[in-house]
């Protein structure tokens, strides 16, 4: 392995390379941090599954985007109760109160408000009761609504279990009873005549965290003050738990990095783009470097009908037009489903030529030395003087190319991902932004959801060439300077 | 000197009936040629089927009408027979430029003629795709060869940097960028399309309308291309200038100027050349993406939705074009090389 270390030394003299490689450990740590504490199947369970997404805002901005403008924008707020603030115990009645109270003093409204409630476990066959209200700056204390849960069914034996696979969500901002409960209540206060019918044109949102202000245009002003709301929960006869009781407050910005259109953490898509891309990069980059090296090695040390044969079909396949055929290739083939490998696999296919003709003619130098020739009449068979003889001499040029190769299959995964072609089981940089693109980013400015993932592609591939620039030298030792 | 030269070219030329045969193979394997040509059959099917209706009223009879309507409509498409019958008919005939039919892509004149769409798209490309080509082209390379006189530079250093970013640049990243920028935010560019809607009338309007246009879309492609024309233009003038021949040239007192001209760019054409030609050929199938973010009816944005609608005559025929195009290229190519490198003979 002296040459690995010859390689590494003179590399590392490059200022570029040693950026690279920084650059480099950097990209490798953190895929490693997402492979360790991302679920396997991150793509189809999380990513892809808008039901998991539910209770985040959809296209909000980042939270750093509100320091642009000078308005305070509602971040995304999630109070998650595991126990009951105040429990009151009656006869055959608990009372369990959950309650959060939140100063609200952003200058616009919040995006939803979602009650969640998850595992509630009961031993009798009257189910609990919960309701669910809101008490504003203004005085006003409304009761939004109230359910039972689902008694038991005959076949059932105690205790009973509810909401524990999927909590029960009560979207209060689009819950008809809640708004009408709070239309009521409003019109009473401020002697306002809002109708069901307007709040679609207000937005329900206003009525929660609002006051109307001109009574005749229905034009609503923000209240800030004190909030609190909280959901009683009535358990009757014995014995009864509640897993959890979650708030959410659905902010304008969400992150660090935003939202897309379901409401997906774009931070979270983009750290697993990581690994991802390296996997995609390296695996392509392998597979090319070793059919391209194994089949010129062959062609030029064995010569003859092989050569020929070798030669022609790499110039055949050489000459081919690589983009619209990687197109055409993981079109038809995308039924197959792992469409990762397919496209590691059409890349492969069709990109190993250029390493091919490249060696075909080092390889046939190194076989006209004298030690080849010492080699020979020693007795050494084929195969020992290709691997021992030939392969640790052209091995620094190969490993400086197949690193060469890492960001053009990464850019050309990215491309064949936003063309709408990428694997959906495996969330990568190229299909963020390709969807981005489809949800209509640019005829809406949702620059967030497009820059990173570019961003993030050009990194990965400038990395890899900054390290490539260092190698120069040793690919062509005439060379003096680089940069 | 003429053989070799026609045998290279020889084994050129078979790139093109190579990529015939192995798309005709996948389509037929694939079983997905058959499964288009079916559906079309069905679809021809149940229109005869209705009208077949209204006049034979006798369900059994009926029934033997449409079964032999049936067979006659399927040999139609030529699904009596297997697909490689098909396939290679086809094949035969796009090899000879009978490019054929689409079955619903339309050219703007409303024709299903081939050939008459791809040629209507050319224009559009050559002005979306070659333009910029040369412009960044010319610009990188005169870029490229005069930082490399002066290599470790300040000026070389920073010109190197900004080339390779510029190269892992994603075009399709940059357009939409670029969009969102000038199109959405500061809204002095049109975010898609070649034309305003609707396109103004006079011809010299129209002109400036489509101009206004190819803005973006041309800032876009010289922002990705040019760090790789300048860098490319830097490493072969860089490689020539540190051979020893250069310093000898120098040494026995020949003036800088000759050096460069005679001694480095003399020497250097050839690869320069090389790359304008492939990539001028390779620009005239389009930029398959860029088109498609932009709107811009060309080449690549053909090729994109001949493949999402599955027009195999489209598609095959788009792709042989590419390719002969490209193999012209290399061919003209070994001929200058000929005249343009006296190391070179055969």
């Amino acid at each position: 392995m002296s040459f690995v270390r010859e390689l590494v030394k003179k590399a590392w003299e490059s200022w570029s390379t040693r950026i690279g490689i920084i650059f480099l450990a950097i990209l490798i740590i953190l895929s490693i941090l997402v492979v360790l504490t991302y679920p396997i199947d991150f793509g189809t369970r999380i990513w892809s599954n808008p039901s998991y997404w539910a209770d985040s805002p959809r296209l909000a901005p980042p939270i750093w985007a509100s320091f642009f403008t000078m308005a305070k924008i509602p971040t995304h707020t999630a109070f998650k109760l595991t126990q009951p603030t105040n429990i009151q115990v009656e006869e055959n009645l608990i009372l369990m109160e959950y309650s959060v109270e939140t100063n609200y003093g952003y200058d616009d409204y919040p995006s939803f408000l979602h009650v969640l409630i998850k595992n509630v476990t009961f031993y009798s066959t009257k189910p609990p009761r919960i309701e669910v209200w809101i008490s504003r700056p203004d005085n006003l204390i409304v009761r939004l609504t109230s359910f039972t849960i689902r008694g038991p069914s005959p076949i059932e034996e105690p205790p009973y279990h509810r909401y524990v696979e999927s909590p029960y969500r009560i979207i209060l901002t689009q819950d008809s009873t809640s708004i009408l409960n709070l239309i009521y209540s409003l019109n009473k206060k401020y002697n306002s005549n809002i109708t069901l019918d307007e709040v679609s044109i207000i937005g329900s949102e206003k009525l929660f965290f609002g006051y109307p202000s001109k009574l005749r245009e229905k034009e609503f002003s923000i209240l800030r003050g004190s909030y609190r709301l909280y959901v009683k929960i009535y358990v009757y006869e014995g014995l009864g738990s509640v897993g959890e009781v979650d708030f959410i407050l659905g902010g304008k910005t969400y992150g660090l990095l935003g939202t897309d259109i379901i409401g997906r953490d774009l931070m979270m898509g983009l750290l697993y783009g990581f690994p991802a891309s390296l996997m995609i990069g390296f695996l392509a980059s392998v597979l090319v470097t070793s059919i391209g090296t194994l089949l010129g090695v062959l062609s030029g040390y064995i010569g003859g009908r092989t050569d020929t044969v070798i030669q022609r079909s790499s110039d055949i396949v050489l000459n081919m037009p690589l983009l619209p055929i990687l197109i055409f290739f993981t079109f038809i083939f995308r039924e197959f489903g792992m469409r990762f490998l397919l496209i590691i696999l059409v890349l492969t296919a069709f990109s190993w030529p250029g390493l091919t003709i490249i060696i075909r003619p080092m390889v046939m130098q190194i076989k006209s030395s004298q030690f080849i020739e010492a080699a020979i009449s020693c007795g050494a068979s084929r195969i020992w003087i290709m691997r021992k003889h030939i392969l640790p001499n052209l091995a620094p040029f190969i490993i400086a190319q197949s690193i060469f190769l890492v960001p053009s299959a990464i850019l050309a995964e990215a491309a064949l991902s936003f063309l709408g072609l990428g694997d959906p089981t495996l969330p990568t940089w190229g299909q963020i932004l390709e969807q981005g693109f489809r949800s209509g980013a640019i005829y809406l400015g949702y620059w967030w959801w497009v820059i990173p993932p570019g961003i993030l592609i050009v990194f990965t591939a400038i990395t890899f060439l900054l390290i490539t620039i260092g190698l120069e030298p040793i690919l062509n030792p005439k060379l003096k300077t680089v940069i | 000197m003429i053989k070799p030269l026609f045998y290279r070219s020889l084994s050129l030329l078979l790139v093109a009936p190579a990529i015939l045969l192995l798309m005709a193979l996948t389509l037929g394997l694939t079983g997905i040629s058959d499964r288009i040509l079916v559906s079309m059959a069905e679809q021809t099917l149940q229109e005869v089927k209705k009208s077949l209706a209204t006049q034979i009223h006798d369900p059994s009879a009926l029934e033997a009408a449409i079964e032999l309507r049936k067979e006659e409509i399927y040999s139609s498409y030529g699904l009596d027979k297997p697909w490689f019958y098909r396939m290679f008919q086809m094949i035969i005939r796009i090899a000879t430029f009978d490019l054929g039919r689409t079955r619903v892509i339309k050219s703007f004149t409303g024709s299903q003629e081939v050939s008459e769409i791809i040629l209507e798209r050319i224009p559009n490309t050559i002005l979306l795709v070659t333009i910029p080509l040369i412009f960044s082209a010319i610009a990188g390379i005169s870029m490229g060869v005069k930082i490399a006189s002066r290599p470790g530079t300040l000026l070389d250093r920073l010109t190197s940097y900004l080339s390779i970013i510029s190269y892992t640049l994603p075009s399709w990243w940059i357009g939409i960028i670029l969009i969102i920028l000038f199109g959405f935010y500061l809204k002095i560019f049109p975010v898609s399309g070649m034309y305003s809607i609707p396109p103004p009338s006079d011809t010299f309007s129209r002109i400036l309308d489509l101009i206004w246009h190819s803005i973006l879309p041309f800032t876009t492609l010289v922002i990705v291309q040019i760090g790789g024309w300048i860098y490319s233009a830097r490493m072969i003038v860089l490689n020539i200038a540190q051979e020893d021949y250069v310093n000898a040239a120098r040494a026995k007192g020949l003036p800088e100027d000759i050096v460069r001209r005679r001694y480095i760019l003399r020497v250097a054409a050839p690869p320069i050349v090389t790359n304008i030609v492939l990539g001028l050929s390779g620009s005239l199938g389009g930029a398959i993406i860029t088109e498609t973010i932009f709107g811009w009816y060309g080449m690549g944005s053909l090729y994109y939705q001949a493949i999402m609608t599955l027009e195999e005559n489209l598609l095959i025929a788009l792709t042989y074009i590419y390719t002969l195009i490209y193999i012209s290229a290399r061919i003209i190519l070994e001929i200058m090389y000929l005249a343009l490198d006296p190391r070179v003979r055969y």
